[in-house]
Order: structure tokens, then sequence, then C-alpha cells
């Protein structure tokens, strides 16, 4: 993505966060980089885990403090450091200009308000306290995400909606705003599949009406490539694959990218078994030595056990860290075969 | 607070909302438990009694004679008269104010302070919270009634410190029990979404995690409110309450004592209407546990 450095929205270098345990330091997320343009989606791919939802909280600095840590090079978000901001700075940005779509529609309304409350709430806090601008503001945007009959909606409490009605409405909250960034942390898997597909082309329909870039976490390789153009896979807290979408489908490099892509069913082809990967994710606070995927990689070579690889560019715009790519680089002189 | 910013959400034309608010969903279970209505019943006469009390009072309470003294309960009397010739119904009734002014403070003292205490202590953890633990638990250290005697012969003997001797050794109860619900309801997803829209910590904690607690502070609330008026009773019984010649329930047993043998009608009154309204409170904080508990409600 090196092309258009200056129309960069987000540009995460090195970003860590930490936490500090009992037992032991567990790097939920250690160093990753990578950058977004306006009106863009990224993708975050992973296992249950791997670190994507921490990656999301650290941006917004939602990560609680003791007992976690964040700490990076530099976050920088329309030319602020995010890491550098106070936390009064920072709640300004909050769903403001970094708004953030949960999982689990059904719990992430408050039980006890209405929809018009909550939702009024946000546009209150960054859009000023006018009673009557906030109502029409909040129908419009329930207008935007679909929501038949707003203005009674508004009335509703969370109970009464059905699960799909209430991801809309956290959309409708998250966009309310006119948020620069939207970071969708799994926005669709809580919902059934009928669902899951209307809420995509809702949320592929505001991209391209409010020209939000957005960060799209998710497990689903489906939904990936239904959303992103641009696909970052993180392993055990790094990044293990940068790519865009159709490299990721058809050359995927990285051992883990490809036996994640392995075993997903595929409709077009009959099989009897997928293929999973072997082994389970490993435990955060014991990362083995080396590349953190050699235990369950079936490529691995003596130096993976040894040494961690770097993120390398193996061609424009496709980054790979794996030992077997790394060798290819020309100014390289760690590796010692 | 949670019904304020309901009833605001919702001032303008709620006929056509269909959706029931909880507040008349606890209501309405309340209504089909009959033990609780019961409860209801009594407080409300204890109250009309209260706020009436000049009006439906036969009698001065603080009127003495010396030609009827310890008179039996008589037609002229209901309850009979007390040594110093005063009409029992009447300072009864009139006692009902203090009661009822005893529970209703002391447990507004004990809200006022526990509950700030508890939801800072569970929302923020870490120092904040190991401090005011350790406070509670110096209070928590002493057996409730003891601390109220303690604090009432730091603050001198007395009504209002009565009240707030109660108030103080309720705080405790308050703090945990603020505290617990807060520890679950801030890992909750609304809160998160919450802190993600960018609200202030003291928004979050009013507006969204105070109100989903308050269940349990409102049950816990009637129960206290019974215990305080018997504290109250009991510190009266023993003088460190309200002096002569006030009406307090407590005190008019304390007084009746002497005359237990030739004049049963002194303390059995008193007695039986401290019965009565702590068994009302009782009643109603059992219905309202089970109105406000989704799991026990019955369709």
């Amino acid at each position: 993505m090196g092309t258009n450095e200056q129309n960069n929205l987000l540009e995460v270098q090195n970003l860590h966060t930490h936490f500090h345990t009992d037992s032991g330091v567990v790097k939920a997320v250690d160093g990753i980089s990578f950058s977004l343009q306006s009106g863009k989606v990224l993708g975050i791919v992973g296992e249950s885990g791997c670190g994507k939802s921490i990656a999301s909280m650290s941006l917004m600095r939602l990560i609680p403090s003791p007992p976690g840590k964040i700490f990076g090079d530099n976050v920088s978000f329309n030319g602020k450091n995010l890491l550098e901001l106070s936390e009064n700075q920072m709640r300004q940005i909050r769903g403001n200009e970094i708004a953030m779509i949960f999982q689990e529609p059904m719990t992430s309304l408050n039980p006890v308000y209405t929809i018009g409350n909550q939702l009024g709430e946000a546009i209150k806090l960054h859009q000023g306290v006018n009673k009557q601008y906030i109502e029409d503001k909040a129908i419009e945007v329930l207008n935007l995400v679909g929501i038949p009959r707003p203005k009674e909606i508004l009335k509703e409490y969370p109970h009464s909606l059905s699960g799909g009605m209430r991801q809309r409405i956290m959309i409708a909250m998250a966009v309310s705003c006119n948020p620069s960034l939207l970071i969708a942390d799994e926005p669709t898997t809580a919902l059934d599949v009928t669902i899951q597909a209307q809420i995509l082309e809702l949320m592929k329909d505001l991209i391209k009406q409010l020209n939000t870039s957005i960060i799209f976490i998710t497990h689903d390789l489906g939904v990936i490539a239904e959303m992103a153009e641009h696909v970052m896979v993180m392993y055990a807290g790094k990044v293990v694959e940068e790519t865009d979408i159709f490299s990721l489908f058809h050359s995927p490099r990285h051992p883990y990218t490809i036996g994640l892509l392995n075993s997903k069913p595929q409709i077009d082809k009959e099989e009897d078994n997928l293929i999973p990967i072997k082994g389970t994710v490993p435990n955060p606070l014991n990362l083995p030595e080396g590349c953190s995927f050699h235990p369950r990689c079936d490529q691995v070579m003596e130096q993976c056990k040894r040494q961690p690889p770097q993120l390398t560019e193996i061609s424009p715009g496709h980054k790979v860290s794996c030992w077997h790519f790394s060798s290819f680089t020309k100014n390289n002189e760690e590796v010692e075969f | 607070m949670s019904e304020a910013e309901i009833s605001v959400a919702t001032s303008e034309d709620t006929s056509t909302a269909p959706a029931q608010s909880e507040l008349k969903l606890v209501f309405k279970q309340l209504r089909k438990n009959r033990l609780a209505l019961f409860g209801v019943v009594i407080i409300s006469i204890f109250i009309l009694m209260a706020v009436f009390a000049p009006f439906v009072a036969p009698y001065d309470p603080l009127e003495t004679t010396f030609v009827e003294r310890l008179e039996e309960p008589s037609s002229a009397h209901l309850l009979g008269q007390d040594e110093q010739g005063r009409d029992i119904l009447s300072r009864i009734i009139h006692g009902s104010r203090i009661s009822l002014g005893i529970g209703l403070i002391s447990v507004g003292i004990g809200l006022a302070v526990g509950i700030p205490l508890g939801t800072i202590s569970g929302y923020y953890g870490g120092k904040i919270d190991l401090i005011t633990q350790r406070f509670i638990d110096i209070l928590v250290s002493f057996p409730g009634i003891l601390l109220a005697i303690i604090i009432i012969s730091i603050l001198g003997v007395g009504l209002q410190n009565v009240m707030i001797a109660i108030g103080i050794s309720t705080i405790p109860i308050y703090a945990r029990l603020v505290r617990g619900s807060v520890l679950s309801i801030k890992e909750t997803d609304y809160v998160a979404a919450a802190k993600a829209l960018g609200l202030s910590d003291f928004r979050i904690m009013v507006k969204h995690v105070l109100p989903n607690c308050m269940a349990p502070i409102i049950v816990q609330s009637t129960f206290q409110i019974a215990t305080a008026i018997l504290w109250a009773a009991g510190l009266g019984f023993l003088g460190l309450g309200a002096q002569r010649p006030t009406p307090e329930w407590g005190a008019m047993l304390s007084q009746g004592r002497d005359y237990l043998r030739i004049a049963y009608h002194l303390t059995l009154f008193p007695g039986i209407a401290i019965f009565l309204m702590v068994l009302g409170f009782n009643l109603l904080g059992d219905g309202l546990r089970d109105a406000l508990d989704p799991k026990s409600r019955k369709i």
C-alpha cells in the first residue's frame, strides 16, 4: 500500500499491546504495522485469540490499564498520534472520528433505555444538544441503515427488536457522527446467514455513501472476500501475511494462510473431509521460539525454530512473514542457511 | 434515575409505543403477588397515618392528665392510656411519622454514601477499590447495632443521631451490594459500546451502570427500612434514641416496661405497630425481589 503515503487516514507502526498478568506477559499484539487510505476497507482475519480484536481496541485505546499496556512507534490518525493524546482528547475521537461496531448486537444495547435515548446520546455528545436536531438526525441515520418506521423504533426498547435490527441500530449509532474510520469487530458473526448478507450489503452501501474507511475484523474468509480490498492475516499477535484480496485467495504464501483457506468448505468442490490446520493456537503466555507458527507448520525448517521471521515484501503490496520467502530478499544478512 | 431518563425519552405521545417498559412490568408482577400487595396496604395505611396524623389522632399525643392513668382500652381511648394519661392510639399514630422518618432517612444516608462508594470502587477497581474496601471492612468488623451505639455515644443521644448512626452502619451493606453488581455490569457489551462512543466514565457510571443495578438496591432498601425501624426501636428501648415525651415506638416500649404487670397495653400496642410496619416492608421487599427478577416472573 506504499504508493499513496500522503492519503493515509491511518498509519500504524509497530503497535504492541501487552497484558501484564501474574503468570507473565501476554503479548496479545506484538508489533503490527499497517496503513489504511480514506474510503478503503482493510480486512483483518485470523483464528480466535490471534489478537485481531485487541488490535482494534488498542486503536481506540479501550484496553483497560492495568493490566493492559499499549505502546508503539506511531499510530497516526488524521495526522494525530493516538498514542500521545490525553484521555479527554481521545474521548473526542471515540464515536466521533473512529466508531466501532461490536460482535454481539443482542447485548450491545443497554436494556433500560429506548433506542432513541441511546442513539440520541451519541449525537448529543458529539454534535450538539438541540433536541429537534438530535431527533431528526436519529431518524436520518435509521433511514440510512434501512430501519422501517424509524419514528416508532426510536421509542422501542432493545428487547423488542431482533438481532438483525439491533445490529442495524448499532451501525446507525456508529455512523451517526460521520466517522472517518469505522472498526467493525465481527459484525456479522452473531447473525444468521440471510441477515449476515443484508448487513454486509448495508455496510457496502454505507462505504459508498459516506466515504468511510473500514477496518473489518472477521474469522470468516467468505465475509472478507465480500468486503475487503486489502487483507491482513494475523497469527499469535503478529501479521503473517498482508496482501490484496485477490492474491489472498489466488496465491497465498504463508503456510498459515494456505491452511486457513484449505480448512474452508468450498461449494464447487466435492470433499469428504476438510483439511484442518493441525494443533491449536499456542498459549500466549508461552509462545514457541522462532516463528510462532512453526509447531503447526507442515513446511517447517530448522531456521523457523530458531529465529522469528520478518514481514517481507515479496511482490508489490504482498508481504509475508515466513523464512521460506525471507531468503528471497536481497539484503537480509540475518539469514544463515 | 432510570425512570426519569425513560420518561424523558418517551414523553411525547407514548400511546403509540407498543413496548412495555420495565417499570410497568414490575408493577404488573407486584399486583399478582397477594402478600406483596398486603405489604403495600399496610405501608400505605401507615403512610396515610403519618401524613394526616394531627387530623386522625383523637387526642394530643403529649397531653397528660393526672386523673386517668394506665387506663385500659375503652371506647373513649381505644388503645388505653399510659402512665401519664396520654392516649396511646394518638401516640402510635404520631409515632408512625417518626418511625417512617427514621426508616427513610437512615436508608437515605446509607444509599447516598454507599452507592457512590460501591460504584466508584467497583468501576475503577485497583487501588481505589482496595482503599474503599478496607474502609468498608473496618465498618463491618463491628456488629451493626454495636456500631450504631458507638456512633451515638460519639454524637450524643437523640432521634437525629439515631438516624445518622443507623445510616452509617448500613453504608457497608450498600457499598458491597453495589460494588458486586457494578463489577458484573462494567464487563457488559453495552458499557464497552458506551466507551467506544466516547462517553466519560462519570456518564457511563451514572447512565449505564447504575440503572442496571437498581433492582438489588431497591429490594435491599425495603428490607433495610424495616431493619432501621427495628434498630431505632431497639435504640429507643435502650434509651439512646428519642427522649421523653416523644411518641417513638421503641421509647414507648421502654417506658411501658415498668408497668408490664399491671398495664399490658402500654407495651403491647406499640409492639404490634412495630411488628406490622416491619412486616409490611418485608412483604413488599419479598414481592419486589420476585418482580424484579426476570427468572422468577410468573407470566
